[in-house]
């Protein structure tokens, strides 16, 4: 046999063993192998505290002399109303403003409102957060061009 | 270049691409699940059916208030049109919101009370029945299959199937004005 070709069989053969150890490595590793990974979980606030305090309001007859509701789908005076209601609730735990307004941009979402509408706000609001907001709609007495009004709650914590 | 040396440098390269594969795939993956999305949706849906319920009592009392001027068939007529362009304003809380005329048949009631002045309407979603009719192999016509239309509202959300019924129950004054002249006669 020739030097050359002793020295040719030498790297086939390294050759073939590194192959070799790569397929079976690769075997055994995929069988060993972990998927990596961080979730982080969020759970989403269900608003049921927030739509739930709304309704109890609107069907409320102890805040005004009939259904809140109804008062409120009669009368215009939206300030005095969001005090009275505000005052009813006084003992209740809890941090939030109360709006009133004509129009909502998308029910189906939510009602986003700016400062501009009528609002009062209950508890101590500073260093806390908006945690939820929810609008329930009220039937209007007088209904020339829109019939629907909206009160909205945003929850702080 | 001889075949071992190809064998070798090939070997070698895969080695290489490998160990880059395993380093950049050794960082965790970062990502963010959140929980309770469908619960979200369905206390969403449930409270604004209680709204809804709300909006129906408060739109038939209004419209019967706007009605107390008529009696008899004028009450209805002017009841049933002001009751359900009222309805209608309802705004949109879901992707497949169809407007109070076209999701709920409703079943109006009036009892008038000569007496009184007083009239009880009320309003229950009324479950339609239509009728198909068939021709028999032997010309005889006849009815068959009968096939719900509604009778409630259907909300076909992502993630349930949400059915309710809206009602309502009052009693109102009618023929106002007839009252208010005997009486301005009576005075007299």
């Amino acid at each position: 046999m020739r030097k050359g070709s002793v020295a040719s069989m030498i790297e086939i053969y390294f050759g073939v063993m590194i192959i070799m150890f790569i397929f079976v490595s690769s075997i055994y590793f995929s069988q060993q192998g972990e998927f990596r990974s961080n979730a982080d979980v969020i759970a989403v606030n269900s608003g049921f505290e927030c739509y739930n305090n709304l309704n109890n309001i609107l069907k409320s007859d102890k805040i005004f002399d009939k259904k809140t509701s109804l008062h409120l789908g009669e009368s215009d005076d939206d300030l005095t109303n969001l005090n009275k209601i505000d005052q009813h609730l006084l003992n209740l735990n809890l941090n939030f403003k109360l709006s009133i307004s004509e129009d909502c941009e998308s029910f189906e979402e939510n009602c986003e409102l700016d400062d501009s509408y009528t609002t009062i706000s209950h508890g101590d609001l500073s260093n806390k957060e908006k945690v939820i907001s929810c609008s329930l709609a009220i039937s209007k007495k007088v209904c020339e061009e829109d019939c629907v009004k909206f009160l909205h709650m945003e929850l702080y914590k | 270049m001889k075949k071992g040396i190809i064998i070798l440098l090939y070997s070698i390269g895969l080695v290489a691409v490998l160990s880059l594969i395993l380093i950049s795939t050794y960082e965790p993956q970062n990502f963010t699940v959140e929980i309770g999305k469908s619960q979200k949706e369905l206390v969403k849906l449930t409270e604004i059916s209680q709204n809804y319920q709300t909006f129906v009592e408060d739109s038939a009392n209004y419209a019967a208030y706007d009605s107390r001027f008529y009696s008899g068939n004028d009450f209805e007529t002017n009841f049933v049109l002001e009751f359900e362009e009222r309805m209608n304003e309802y705004p949109k809380f879901y992707k497949d919101f169809t407007i109070f005329e076209y999701s709920v048949n409703m079943d109006y009631t009036f009892e008038f009370d000569d007496e009184t002045n007083l009239v009880k309407v009320s309003g229950f979603p009324l479950k339609i029945v239509d009728s198909k009719i068939y021709l028999s192999s032997d010309d005889v016509i006849f009815e068959g299959e009968e096939e719900l239309i509604r009778s409630y509202i259907l909300i076909n959300s992502s993630i349930i199937n949400f059915k309710f019924y809206p009602y309502f129950e009052l009693y109102s004054e009618y023929n106002v004005a007839n009252i208010e002249e005997n009486n301005e006669e009576g005075n007299i």
